[in-house]
């Protein structure tokens, strides 16, 4: 009960920081700059004790199943955004990453389990290594992605591409505007959960329930067409431009993510492997989660090589970075809704 | 509250006018001294810039337009009826407020500059020194100084850039963030090239090359420089090196062209490049800015940016006028408690008169008190006289800055026997009772 105050409190206080990182690049306000990192700091720690509880409670590390992972992987997010922040400087990444750290968050309290007995298989410290490796390579290719974003923007307002920054900009606020509508419909649609014959939770969701969240979604769409058009006015201007980190920052930052997030990820898929080995008895099984995680490796990957050899930096880099996430998404969560497999846990 | 400001700007009278009526900071003292010497002119300070000119007077409020207008149609030989169209006059609040925007850099043709403070300084040290200030003027100006310093550390109004060369190094600043150690490149030659040059080199910019037609005004330019020159014919080598190119020549034809650009990223691997096109007609091709990492900047692109500045600093100015009418408020407020003051001093004046008379009383009629006991009375007095009069101090001071503090002044002076009648503001403050 205590660990489930501290997430919804961890979640509030994400969501305040979101609005005030917004705050700070709309109003060129250095109060509200400093504020959002304070904020940030007191939820990290909120965070960082709702997570050490639940290790203590499941007696293993806190990485099984959709809510813990969820969780780890926002407070991974919070803790680069903070470090990022601090040696470079770039308070305008937290644009998307501070957001990105509250959805994740909020998703992840929304599915909340308290702790039941697992699988045998993972009560073992493979569990920690495996996971958490790949749950760091995740935050380090989400932050490749937010520098890549915010790289996309940038350029378009340097090259005076004008009607391109509007276009990016609403997008973008439309997209987590009604990602917020959405989220809030949902609280308050709060459909029954309940296991079914496998021992999988099911949402049931009544009509009333999609209702809501639909009309969650429709106002989170329309408050944010309109605050995304007043943002995009104000984006696409030469002095915005001074607002954001510099190209050269972006790039950097994004290409030396990815690095880092090859070497986690690989190393996690290997240990992976050596895991299922002890365990299943074989190194690689096809699983669904497997084969798409080695999938955006090798995409990873082939970023490095184009990047290295095909001189590929910039904008095509900052396009790769941004397609990249779609398979780390789909290897993290698509799976599990849509491929079930030996990864299914829950 | 008679506080007024007489003047002349850019918005109201276009040059011819005010380079007639503008004076310099002798002049100015020479106007105050004439104002102040008039017995129903209190105090002055004149401000004359290529921008205004303005006289601050603190005064008889029925005669200070005529007066401030007479001295300064006097002392520059313009005669009233000339300006008196382009005259603005404000009393009070309205003047007050005027001083502080003005202080603020919010009156100014380029919102945010920070010459006017050290101008307006410059004005008052030399009223001052005429002995034209007092205690009204003092407080004013000194607090415009203070407007002036909050706007500039509170807001952003002054930081954004508003030139070419400055424009350029936010620019470039925002392509390579860093900009030490970063190759840049001139070809041509030229002021607001010198210019741009200067800048980057401030900022960290090493290995300046420069290039042009002639060789010999390369060297020199290069020498300038602390750089170097490069023959012209290798442009594309020097392309490839350099990070930052200005270009800044008389051709007629552009030197910089779209293939010749995509040659030179080819050899650079795509390493991004800034290119400033300051040449009318332009030396570098407009769709350079078509090349993947090359990002050019031509004249007009700079207009626009610094407009777009010129945009940000009006959006601060919205948060520096709060803090003028803060500062107005403030101002305002103190001027009110100092017409309190007499009236506090009075009220404790006539308690303490009382008092002495009527211990004076009882000690006469008492001789064979000891020094003890006598002192013992008298601080007795004291105390309960004190105690009495703490209450309706407190109580005046704090209302001070209320709009019916008249009325409580009035009350106590029809309620206790105060001299003089009820005072209206500033009167007792400036100069002494006669």
């Amino acid at each position: 009960m205590f660990e489930q105050i501290l997430i919804g409190l961890t979640v509030v206080i994400y969501l305040g920081s979101a609005a005030l990182a917004a705050a700070e690049v709309a109003y060129l306000s250095e109060v509200a700059g400093a504020v959002c990192v304070r904020l940030l700091q007191v939820g990290f720690a909120v965070h960082t004790v709702s997570i050490i509880l639940r290790w203590v409670e499941v007696g293993r590390a806190p990485v099984a199943g959709m809510a813990e992972t969820l969780s780890f992987l926002s407070w991974m997010l919070v803790l680069i955004f903070l470090l990022v922040r601090w040696r470079y400087q770039v308070g305008a990444a937290g644009l998307i990453l501070v957001p990105g750290a509250f959805f994740l968050s909020a998703i992840g309290g929304a599915m909340y389990q308290a702790p039941q007995a697992v699988q045998a298989e993972l009560m073992s410290p493979w569990l920690g290594v495996h996971v958490g490796l790949n749950l760091v390579a995740y935050a380090a290719f989400a932050v490749a992605f937010s520098m890549s974003l915010l790289y996309v923007v940038q350029e378009d307002i340097l090259k005076k591409r004008y009607q391109g920054v509007r276009r990016l900009v609403l997008g973008l606020v439309v997209a987590l505007g009604t990602g917020l509508g959405t989220y809030v419909g949902y609280l308050m649609a709060d459909p029954t959960i309940f296991e079914d014959y496998t021992g999988h939770r099911v949402y049931g969701y009544s009509q009333g329930d999609w209702l809501l969240i639909g009309l969650g979604a429709g106002t989170g769409l329309v408050v944010s067409l309109i605050a995304g058009w007043a943002a995009a006015r104000g984006a696409a201007r030469p002095s915005f431009a001074n607002r954001l980190p510099a190209l050269y920052v972006l790039d950097q930052l994004s290409s030396r993510s990815i690095v880092l997030g090859f070497v986690l990820l690989g190393t996690g898929i290997l240990s992976g492997a050596l895991w299922a080995q002890s365990v299943w008895g074989s190194w690689w099984v096809w699983d669904p989660k497997e084969v798409w995680a080695l999938v955006a490796w090798l995409f990873y990957g082939a970023y490095l090589v184009f990047r290295n050899l095909a001189n590929w930096r910039g904008r095509y880099a900052a396009f790769l970075a941004i397609a990249g996430l779609f398979f780390i998404v789909l290897a993290f969560l698509g799976v599990n809704l849509f491929f079930p497999g030996r990864h299914d846990f829950n | 509250m008679p506080l007024a400001v007489l003047g002349v700007n850019y918005k109201t009278a276009p040059v011819e006018v005010r380079e007639r009526i503008a004076l310099s900071l002798e002049g100015c003292q020479e106007v105050v001294r004439d104002l102040t010497g008039r017995s129903d002119v209190g105090e002055s300070v004149v401000l004359s810039t290529c921008n205004r000119t303005e006289v601050y007077v603190f005064g008889d409020s029925l005669v200070l337009r005529e007066a401030a207008l007479h001295c300064l149609c006097d002392h520059t030989g313009v005669a009233e009826e000339e300006i008196t169209e382009s005259i603005y006059y404000f009393e009070d609040h309205a003047a007050i407020h005027h001083l502080f925007s003005v202080g603020g850099s919010l009156d100014s043709m380029v919102l945010g500059e920070a010459q006017i403070l050290h101008q307006l300084k410059e004005s008052y040290s030399v009223a001052e020194e005429a002995g034209a200030t007092g205690a009204i003027i003092n407080k004013l100006l000194r607090r415009s100084f203070e407007v002036g310093k909050r706007v500039r550390t509170e807001t952003r109004i002054g930081e954004s850039s508003l030139s070419i060369a400055s424009v350029s190094v936010d620019l470039a600043r925002n392509v390579f963030g860093n900009l030490r150690d970063r190759k840049v490149l001139v070809v041509g030659a030229g002021d607001m090239a010198e210019l741009v040059v200067t800048h980057l080199k401030a900022q960290g910019t090493s290995d300046t090359m420069v290039a042009n037609r002639t060789y010999a005004r390369a060297q020199e330019l290069g020498e300038r420089f602390g750089g170097r020159a490069v023959p012209y014919e290798n442009l594309g080598d020097h392309l490839t090196e350099a990070d930052i190119v200005i270009s800044s020549t008389g051709a007629s034809e552009p030197v910089i062209t779209r293939s010749t650009m995509e040659e030179v990223m080819r050899r650079r691997k795509n390493r991004p490049i800034f290119l400033i096109d300051i040449a009318v007609p332009r030396d570098v091709e407009a769709a350079v800015n078509d090349v993947y990492n090359a990002y050019l900047y031509d004249i007009d692109d700079f207009q626009d940016a610094v407009d777009s500045n010129l945009n940000e600093r009006h959006e601060e100015a919205v948060k520096a006028r709060v803090i003028v009418e803060e500062e107005v408020e403030q101002f305002e407020d103190w001027l009110s408690s100092l017409s309190v003051v007499p009236t506090v001093v009075e009220l404790r004046e006539w308690a303490g008169s009382v008092k002495d008379e009527e211990v004076e009383k009882f000690l006469a009629r008492m001789p064979d008190l000891t020094e003890d006991e006598r002192n013992k009375v008298s601080a007795l007095a004291h105390s309960i006289v004190n105690k009495i009069m703490h209450p309706p101090t407190v109580r005046l001071k704090e209302a001070a800055g209320d709009e019916e503090v008249i009325r409580y002044e009035e009350s106590i002076r029809y309620l206790f026997p105060l001299n003089g009648k009820t005072h209206t503001r500033g009167e007792g403050s400036s100069s002494e009772e006669e």
